[in-house]
């Protein structure tokens, strides 16, 4: 790929923080996204690939943290559409609605709960899964609405019903 | 009751991306869409060569009109798929906020959907009914009476057409399924 030699040390740079401050979230949402682990890791490096362009433009209009998730996400919403994989998927507020009564009692591991969360992420649709990701990194609200420009209100909404979900799923889970 | 968040957070990760690793995945990419172009424009030639020999060898001057008609038209869809940019491309505007991505995505396959026939069935169909018409006044099948052989030629129209509107119905509906979308994400703006 051409690059400007004058950014060339700058982008890297940037990048390579970036990177090192939040490769584990990048790897945790390619891992939410895609379930073949070959096109996972391809996905991983196209995420990379484009954060690594995207620090040629970064230019502090938001903070870090919210444009790489941004870069991310989309990223990974591209490469959902590209596999021809776009789920109709449900909303939050349908599995919330149909997942009212307490499952039987049963004993899992973390590993167990870990593979039920990823099926419920890859069952949404994809604007409540990046919602719901954004959530399990431990954002606050106000992190959410800079990086999906969602208004506040409408982020507190799906929140409050991403955490009744959760807490059902894992109680459920865990009883 | 387990907190989903330190379940999630506590994954182990162990895949690395190096620099070298995305520069090499960078070329790949490049390369990628470059070839994807070169097919385009090798099947566009194909269809321009083909055409260019219809007007060489077939009878009558309405089916010579036609073809050409059709390589001109060829050339016009070429140059706006290339205006309006190349589908192998990753969209533009990844820093944006999801919303606005997915937005501007969903724009652009709704705005696609509503125009293709403007752009790319249209410009097609002048040549395509010069050669018809050439079919129908200007050359027969051989061993094949003129009421049948016009009895075929209503049937391959008819085919087409019945083609053409169902991929028609399929861009209408598919671009009101996407302007329904955008509603609901401008809504969650607000």
């Amino acid at each position: 790929m051409p690059m400007q030699d004058s950014s060339l040390d700058s982008q890297d740079g940037r990048y390579k923080a970036a990177a090192d401050e939040f490769g584990p979230a990048l790897e945790r949402l390619a891992r939410g996204v895609e379930a073949d682990p070959a096109e996972r890791h391809d996905l991983l490096q196209d995420i990379h690939l484009a954060l690594w362009r995207s620090m040629a433009l970064f230019d502090g209009r938001c903070s870090l943290r919210s444009w790489v998730y941004r870069v991310a996400h989309n990223t990974a919403a591209s490469h959902v559409v590209a596999r021809r994989r776009v789920p109709k998927g449900k909303c939050i507020e349908e599995l919330e609605l149909a997942d009212g009564q307490p499952g039987p009692e049963e004993a899992v591991s973390d590993g167990q709960l870990l593979e039920r969360l990823m099926d419920l992420i890859r069952s949404l649709r994809p604007q409540d899964a990046q919602l719901m990701l954004l959530y399990l990194e431990d954002l606050s609200a106000e992190d959410i609405g800079e990086i999906t420009a969602m208004s506040a209100g409408a982020v507190a909404t799906k929140i409050h019903r991403i955490k009744a979900l959760l807490a059902r799923q894992f109680w459920k889970a865990r009883r | 009751m387990t907190d989903p968040i330190h379940v999630w957070k506590s994954q182990t990760t162990e895949d690395t991306v190096t620099l070298e690793t995305i520069r090499n995945r960078a070329n790949k990419f490049q390369r990628r869409i470059a070839m994807a172009n070169r097919i385009e424009y090798a099947a566009s030639a194909l269809v321009v060569v083909v055409f260019a020999f219809y007007v060489w060898i077939l009878p009558g001057l309405l089916l010579k009109l036609g073809s050409a008609l059709v390589i001109a038209a060829t050339f016009y869809i070429v140059w706006q798929l290339r205006r309006r940019g190349s589908p192998h491309a990753v969209p533009d505007g990844t820093a944006l906020a999801l919303i606005d991505f997915h937005r501007n995505e969903l724009a652009r396959r709704r705005d696609l959907a509503r125009s293709a026939w403007r752009w790319y069935i249209l410009p097609a169909l002048p040549g395509v009914l010069l050669m018809i018409a050439g079919r129908w006044f200007q050359s027969h099948t051989p061993g094949r009476t003129i009421d049948r052989d016009h009895l075929f030629i209503i049937f391959g129209v008819f085919i087409c057409a019945l083609i053409v509107a169902g991929v028609r119905y399929v861009q209408v509906v598919g671009a009101r399924k996407m302007q329904e979308q955008i509603d609901e994400l401008d809504g969650l703006r607000q």
